[in-house]
C-alpha cells in the first residue's frame, strides 16, 4: 500500500480509537445486570471477529500463494496469521476478566471459548512451522497447506465442541442480540469498524515489513555468493 | 502406472519395510503399553472405587493418539534416509497415490497396535472387552482412520522441517480435536454398554472427517511432496 494511505489510515484508526474508548467509558450507560465489566464486550467481540477475519485472510491468500506462486500472497498470509494469533490472544485476555463476575469462572470449556482456544493453537503452530522450514519457498508452500486446512477444519471443532459440551446455559447473546440499546449498538458498531480498520492498518504495516524483510534477505543473499 | 496400483504398491512397501524391521509397531506398541500402565498408577481403580467406563474412554483415546503420532512420525521419517522423500516425489505416479498409500499403511499400523492393546488394557483394567467389542471396534477403527488421514498430510509437512519430531504433535493434536472428541463421547457410550443407535451419529461424524481430510489430502499433497 502506498505510504501515503497508510499514514492516513494511521491518524483515522487513531482518532478512532480515542473515540471509541469515550464512547465505551463515558456514553455508554452501565449494563443493568452484569455492571460496568460488560463494556470489555466492546472490545472482545470486535477482536474475536477481526481474528476470525484474519484467519480467513490466511486461508485466501494461502490458496493464492499455491496457485499464483507470488511470494507477495504468502507474506500477506503470514501477517494475517500473526495478527490473527495476536487477536485472538486478546480473545481469550479479555473473555475471562469478562467471565469471572459474570459466569463466577475464569475459564469454562463452553464451545465458543474452546474453539477460539484450539484456533489459537491451530495458528500457533502455523507460525511454529514457518520458523522450522528448511527455505523460504518450502516455509511458503507448508505453512499454505497448513493455512487451508486450519481454516477448513474450524467450523468443524466448532461442532465438535458444541457435540461435546452440549449447549452452554448462558451464552454471549444476553449481552448482545436483540436486546441491546441504540446507544450500545452504536457504540458496538463504532468499536467494530475501529477494530477492523486497526487489523487493515497493521495488516499493511505488516505486509510492508515482509517485503522488506524478503528484501533484505534477497540482498544478503547475493552478497553471500562469492566473486559477486 | 494407474492410481490404485500406485497406492498399493506404496502401502505394500510401506508394509513390507515393516513387516521386516519392525521398528514402528514395536516402538508405538510398547509407547501404548507403558501409556497404560502410567494411567494404572495416576488413577487407582481399586481404592479410588472408578469404573472403568468412567475413565477408560478417556484413557484408551490418549493411548490411541499418542501411539499413532509415533507410528505417522515413523511413516515419514523412514522416507528421510537416503532421500528417499525425493524417490518418492519423483515416482511416476500421481503424487495424490503416494498420498493414499502412505495413508493405508498408517491406518493399518495404527489399527494394529490397537488389536493388541485392547485385550490388554481388559487385563489391567479389567472390563468385559467381549460384550463391548463389536462397537468398540467400530469406533476405533472409523476414528483411527479419520485420525490417521489428517495425520498422514501432516506428518508429511513436519517431515520437510528441521524438528519433525517436535512439530507433528503441535500442528495434530489441535486439528484433530473433532475426532478426538467423538472418538471419547462414542467410546464412553459404547463402554457403559449402549446401543449403536446412541452413538452412531458420532461414528457417522468421525467417518466424514476422514472423509473431508482425505480429499484435502488428495489435492493438497502434490504441494507437500514438491522440492
Amino acid at each position: 500500500m502506498h505510504r501515503g494511505l497508510e499514514l492516513a489510515l494511521f491518524f483515522l484508526v487513531a482518532a478512532l480509537m480515542i473515540l471509541s474508548l469515550y464512547c465505551v467509558f463515558q456514553v455508554v450507560p452501565n449494563e443493568v445486570t452484569m455492571g460496568a465489566v460488560q463494556r470489555i464486550f466492546y472490545f472482545h467481540v470486535p477482536s474475536a471477529w477481526v481474528a476470525f477475519l484474519a484467519f480467513f485472510v490466511v486461508f485466501v491468500s494461502s490458496m493464492l500463494y499455491l496457485a499464483t506462486r507470488r511470494l507477495l500472497w504468502d507474506v500477506v498470509a503470514n501477517a494475517a496469521a500473526e495478527l490473527g494469533v495476536l487477536f485472538c490472544g486478546i480473545v481469550l485476555f479479555t473473555g475471562p476478566i469478562w467471565a469471572r463476575p459474570v459466569w463466577g469462572t475464569w475459564w469454562t470449556w463452553e464451545a465458543r471459548l474452546t474453539t477460539t482456544l484450539v484456533l489459537e493453537m491451530v495458528f500457533l503452530a502455523y507460525l511454529v512451522l514457518r520458523t522450522q522450514a528448511e527455505n523460504r519457498a518450502q516455509a511458503a508452500r507448508l505453512s499454505a497447506v497448513v493455512g487451508i486446512v486450519g481454516f477448513l477444519d474450524v467450523p468443524i471443532i466448532y461442532y465438535s465442541v458444541q457435540i461435546w459440551r452440549g449447549h452452554h446455559p448462558i451464552v454471549f447473546k444476553s449481552s448482545g442480540g436483540q436486546g441491546l440499546e441504540p446507544i450500545m449498538l452504536k457504540t458496538f458498531m463504532l468499536c467494530m469498524t475501529t477494530f477492523t480498520l486497526l487489523f487493515l492498518l497493521l495488516l499493511a504495516m505488516r505486509i510492508r515489513l515482509g517485503l522488506l524483510q524478503e528484501w533484505v534477505a534477497e540482498l544478503k543473499e547475493q552478497d553471500s555468493i562469492p566473486g559477486a | 502406472m494407474r492410481a490404485h496400483s500406485a497406492t498399493l504398491t506404496i502401502c505394500g512397501k510401506d508394509l513390507r519395510q515393516e513387516l521386516r524391521t519392525r521398528e514402528s509397531f514395536t516402538s508405538a506398541f510398547f509407547f501404548s503399553l507403558l501409556i497404560q500402565i502410567v494411567f494404572s498408577f495416576s488413577f487407582d481403580f481399586q481404592s479410588l472405587g472408578l469404573g472403568f467406563e468412567d475413565v477408560g474412554a478417556g484413557i484408551l483415546w490418549i493411548t490411541l493418539t499418542f501411539s499413532a503420532i509415533l507410528s505417522l512420525q515413523n511413516s515419514f521419517l523412514i522416507e528421510r534416509e537416503k532421500n528417499c522423500l525425493a524417490g518418492l516425489a519423483l515416482c511416476p505416479c500421481d503424487p495424490s497415490a503416494v498420498f493414499l498409500g502412505k495413508f493405508l499403511a498408517n491406518s493399518l499400523f495404527v489399527l494394529a497396535v490397537q488389536v493388541l492393546i485392547l485385550p490388554i488394557s481388559s487385563l489391567f483394567f479389567g472390563y468385559d472387552l467381549l460384550r463391548v467389542l463389536p462397537g468398540l471396534c467400530l469406533v476405533v477403527t472409523v476414528n483411527a482412520v479419520g485420525f490417521s488421514a489428517l495425520g498422514t498430510l501432516f506428518a508429511a509437512i513436519s517431515v520437510r522441517t528441521r524438528r519433525s519430531e517436535l512439530l507433528l504433535p503441535l500442528l495434530l493434536l489441535p486439528a484433530a480435536t473433532p475426532v478426538v472428541i467423538w472418538g471419547v463421547k462414542a467410546t464412553r457410550l459404547c463402554l457403559a454398554g449402549r446401543p449403536l443407535d446412541s452413538y452412531g451419529y458420532l461414528v457417522a461424524l468421525s467417518a466424514c472427517f476422514g472423509v473431508i481430510f482425505t480429499v484435502a489430502g488428495v489435492l493438497l499433497f502434490d504441494y507437500v511432496m514438491e522440492e
